[in-house]
């Protein structure tokens, strides 16, 4: 993997230049300044990470986050927050910006080890991905990239929606608070009802699409609220608020339903489309250590799962013979 | 320091360097606080010696010098408060300062292990 650190501090990018060579597979490139990285980061091919400080003189790290994530090429690259910043307005602003994740200084190696594996795992993932789906044509030079074809349990990327990031990114932050123990986060979770009928019903276009209407309905109905949210996959989305602070969730997917109405749902062949959201329970957030709270956040994801299947069997016994997505 | 951070063959030549770049850090927060302390015109000083003791705060802990990292991160946050709620008062930052500076010197070229 190709990594651009970025830091003021000379000795942090000399303890990482030496930390790299000793555990080898991966190529460094660092920097002092966000301005000199943003030009290597377009001028170099194949960065497939980066390690960013946060108190930097001129732009901060955040705001370079921002910026490369602008780039298209680096919307879904793996950002990994390095910094002294240890509050939690600066790994909140920084996820909301893009981070992948966040390690605080003074780091022990060995959790900056296990971080870039993880981060490894991801890039290597992904590029599995785009390798399966390349088709090569006998005779030719050329390897034509595909899309990969889009499955229900896949979460993918949904862009320029406020609040939302990558499902692996909002398992990162609530591990962070977790291990930092900064508790009062909330969390809960949203399904959309019928939600394999509706996928096999419609293009996979369509359905990114419906995905991406209901994750900007719910942002929507959260704005001036401080929240993360995630699309996970099989029709739910991950959403973390905080201070404390949670909808009256009833109300919430009514605003949320009436938002969706407002949009009309169609197909890219016309068709209306019938999307509800229902929401599961909520938790919020106590003493529960890092691995612990991502299986509360799997329980609260279950609890929408099965809202929606609640719902659809709801549905079913009303209008036993309009059953359809 | 972790055991991975003892299998790096280089470490010993980045805590000298720190150490070495720890003098002028340290004579730099002694310039702050002698600004500060006259309670003129001390912004700019308050903002240096954040940015140091971010700084030391950052990498101390990773070199092995937990007791000097941790300090410099307890005096950043005394510093930043002050920034942040413009107080009048700089006593709390100038003893905080201090106290980290009595440790300070004890890394400071020949007085450092």
């Amino acid at each position: 993997m190709k990594i651009l650190a970025v830091d003021d501090d000379l000795i942090i990018l000399e303890l990482l230049r030496e930390f790299f060579a000793v555990i080898g597979e991966h190529e460094l490139i660092t920097s002092d300044s966000p301005e000199e990285a943003l030009m290597i980061a377009s001028t170099t091919p194949d960065i497939q990470c980066f390690l960013l400080d946060i108190q930097m003189p001129g732009m901060d790290g955040i705001e370079l986050c921002q910026a490369l994530r602008k780039m298209p090429r680096f919307k879904r690259t793996p950002v990994l927050m390095l910094t002294a910043m240890s509050e939690k307005r600066y790994i909140d602003n920084a996820f909301a910006a893009g981070a992948t994740d966040y390690v605080t200084k003074p780091f022990e190696l060995s959790e900056l080890q296990g971080r870039i594996q993880l981060v490894a795992s991801l890039v290597q993932e992904r590029r599995s991905g785009s390798e399966r789906a390349a088709v090569s044509y006998p005779g030719r030079n050329r390897v034509r990239r595909i899309v990969p074809q889009l499955t229900l349990d896949q979460p993918f990327e949904i862009n320029d929606v406020k609040g939302v990031i990558e499902a692996h990114a909002l398992e990162n932050y609530l591990q962070k608070l977790t291990r930092s123990a900064m508790f009062g986060s909330t969390i809960f979770a949203f399904a959309i009802r019928d939600v394999e009928k509706l996928f096999h019903s419609i293009k996979p276009y369509d359905f990114r699409g419906v995905i991406s209407d209901v994750a900007e309905a719910l942002s929507d109905c959260l704005v001036g609220n401080q929240f993360l949210m995630a699309y996970l996959g099989n029709g739910l989305f991950g959403c973390v608020t905080e201070d404390g602070w949670m909808p009256d969730l009833d109300d919430f997917v009514s605003r949320t339903q009436i938002e969706i109405l407002k949009m009309g749902l169609y197909s890219s062949d016309g068709t209306p489309l019938d999307v509800e959201v229902v929401h599961g329970k909520a938790l919020r957030l106590d003493w529960r250590s890092s691995s612990s709270v991502l299986t509360a956040f799997e329980d609260i994801v279950d609890s929408a799962r099965h809202a929606a299947l609640c719902a659809s069997a709801q549905r079913q016994s009303r209008w036993p013979l309009r059953a359809t997505a | 320091m972790n055991s991975l951070a003892h299998k790096l063959p280089g470490i010993a030549r980045i805590r000298e360097r720190f150490l070495e770049m720890h003098d002028e850090r340290h004579d730099a927060l002694e310039d702050a606080l002698t600004l500060i302390s006259s309670g003129e015109d001390c912004q700019q000083a308050l903002l240096t010696a954040r940015d140091i003791l971010h700084k030391i705060a950052g990498s101390a802990g990773s070199l092995g010098f937990a007791d000097l990292g941790e300090a410099a991160g307890k005096a950043e946050t005394v510093v930043q408060e002050h920034i942040d709620t413009n107080f009048r008062d700089q006593t709390p930052v100038t003893e905080e300062l201090d106290r980290f500076l009595e440790l300070s010197i004890t890394y400071c070229s020949t007085t450092a292990e």
